[in-house]
């Protein structure tokens, strides 16, 4: 970087949500720094208020179209928690296993579909699948399969509609689950050529001090 | 021939109905094949300007700055599609137009001056005109590629609007209304999910909006008839296409 610099992002892109950024350096100090987000207020907060508690996991959802469980557990949990019950056993397995297809579809979108691009100089997937087609191939394949198994615990691959206070409308069948597991195991592969994929991406060497946190569940 | 330019532009929402578009795997490299996707934020970082063929509208309007934006957008666009309840109705947001936006602020923000939001959240066609509407919270994959396919062919999307109903019959679903006295809302629903819920042995709860002609006074008597009080109906309507069922509603 050279000794003065603005850099100006009018709308960032492949982010989820709306924001901007403005950054201005002198001396290469940095004078200035805006991060501007001008993604709308919805006021779930506010409009829940008053609602039937059945009513709640299926409008938190929308919170979110890239990770509706988490608001969907989030809320039943807390339901829960008022009425004093505890979803355990396959239930809660389950459970455990939604958000696991959340995950796999949610993060490949992120690493594939949003970060990649950057970190290769590409301005979106569908380009960089042009150079690397067996990445975008791998990408694809491992969406397709998150996507599977959301819908076959959820009914769809966006806002799920089986999530309810004290566990699933309806549980899908053994036999579903059960015809699905070679597809995963295919999956586990692309996975893990996705990790290797990804840590041999450049990333810019800087280091803060900052102290990070994140926390984990000894049960699972 | 040159691939006709299609946008994606987000208004107030969840990303959940343009996702789809990545959702759609492999559909999504067909997509880039057959058209040039001149501006999409979400899934790349080029913006190209101009006149765009389709415009793919996700979100309500919100705030003042949105009408800006939707207005120029119409005037650059020669077939604009709003996809999803947001954009159609106003989507879950809007239940804020039957509340205080002030004490909705308050509620929520501890510094609520600095929130810009219009009094109400409003659909696309509000402001201006809308050449098509995809319903649906979010949208269905084979809706946005049958609108795709028809504005490829000059032709009008072949969607249905009659209710939910008629798909739980086709599938063979028994009716969760009759068989088990829950409150659906299918019989005045618009089709086009799948009737994933009563397959599921759960109410459908309105996110396809209402269907044609649906008959909210009636289906209201029948909810009283299942011990539903005046206030428990009202909220079964108010949820997430609570504009749109509201204006039927209002009617009677
Ligand atoms: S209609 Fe539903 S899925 Fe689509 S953007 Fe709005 S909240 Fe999200």
């Amino acid at each position: 970087m050279g000794k003065n610099k603005t850099i100006k992002v009018d709308v960032l892109t492949r982010v989820e949500g709306e924001g901007g950024l403005y950054v201005k350096v002198v001396d290469r100090e940095i004078k200035e720094l805006r991060l501007n987000i001008f993604e709308p207020p919805r006021f779930f907060e506010a409009f829940l208020k008053g609602r039937l508690y059945h009513e709640v996991p299926d409008m938190v959802a929308r919170i979110c179209g890239i990770c509706p469980v988490a608001y969907q557990m989030s809320a039943v949990h807390a339901i829960e928690k008022i009425f004093g019950l505890k979803v355990e056993g396959q239930l809660r397995e389950l459970r455990r296993l939604i958000y696991c297809a959340e995950w796999i579809a949610s993060h490949c979108l992120h690493i594939y579909f949003l970060s990649a691009p950057d970190f290769l100089g590409f301005e979106s997937a569908v380009a960089m699948g042009k150079k690397y087609p067996e990445t975008l191939q791998q990408a694809l394949r491992l969406k397709k399969v998150g996507n599977e198994l959301f819908s076959l615990l959820g009914g769809r691959p966006v806002h799920p509609i089986s999530v309810r206070v004290g566990g699933f409308y309806k549980t899908p069948l053994k036999k579903g689950l059960k015809a699905f597991l070679s597809e995963l195991e295919n999956a586990f592969e692309d996975a893990i050529e996705s990790i290797r994929w990804a840590i041999n991406l450049d990333f810019p060497d800087i280091s803060w001090d900052i102290e990070f946190v994140s926390l984990w569940n000894p049960e699972e | 021939m040159d691939k006709p330019r299609l946008a994606v532009f987000k208004f107030t929402s969840c990303d959940g109905c343009q996702l789809s578009i990545p959702d759609m795997e492999r559909g999504l490299v067909d997509i880039a094949n057959t058209f040039d996707i001149a501006y999409f934020l979400g899934l790349k970082s080029r913006k190209s300007t101009g006149y765009y063929g389709i415009s793919l509208v996700e979100g309500s309007i919100s705030t003042p700055d949105e009408i800006k934006r939707i207005r120029a957008i119409r005037e650059n666009t020669h077939y604009l599609v709003t996809i999803g309840a947001c954009a159609t109705a106003g989507g879950l947001q809007a239940l804020r137009n039957l509340k205080d936006l002030g004490a909705f602020k308050k509620a929520v923000y501890p510094k609520p001056e600095h929130i810009d939001a219009l009094k109400d959240s409003l659909p696309i066609s509000h402001y201006v005109h809308v050449d098509f509407e995809l319903w649906g919270c979010p949208i269905s994959r084979e809706g946005l590629l049958e609108v795709l396919a028809s504005f490829l062919r000059e032709r009008r999307p072949n969607i249905q609007a009659y209710s939910v109903c008629f798909e739980c019959k086709r599938k063979g679903t028994p009716c969760v209304l009759v068989a088990q006295g829950i409150p659906c809302l299918g019989p005045i629903t618009r089709t086009g999910c799948g009737a994933i819920c009563p397959s599921y042995g759960r109410d459908c709860y309105g996110c396809f909006g209402p269907s044609e002609d649906p008959n909210i006074k009636s289906l209201s008597l029948r909810f009283e008839t299942l011990g539903l009080s005046k206030d428990e109906i009202k909220l079964r309507l108010a949820g997430i296409n609570s504009y749109a069922f509201g204006k039927y509603h209002g009617k009677e």
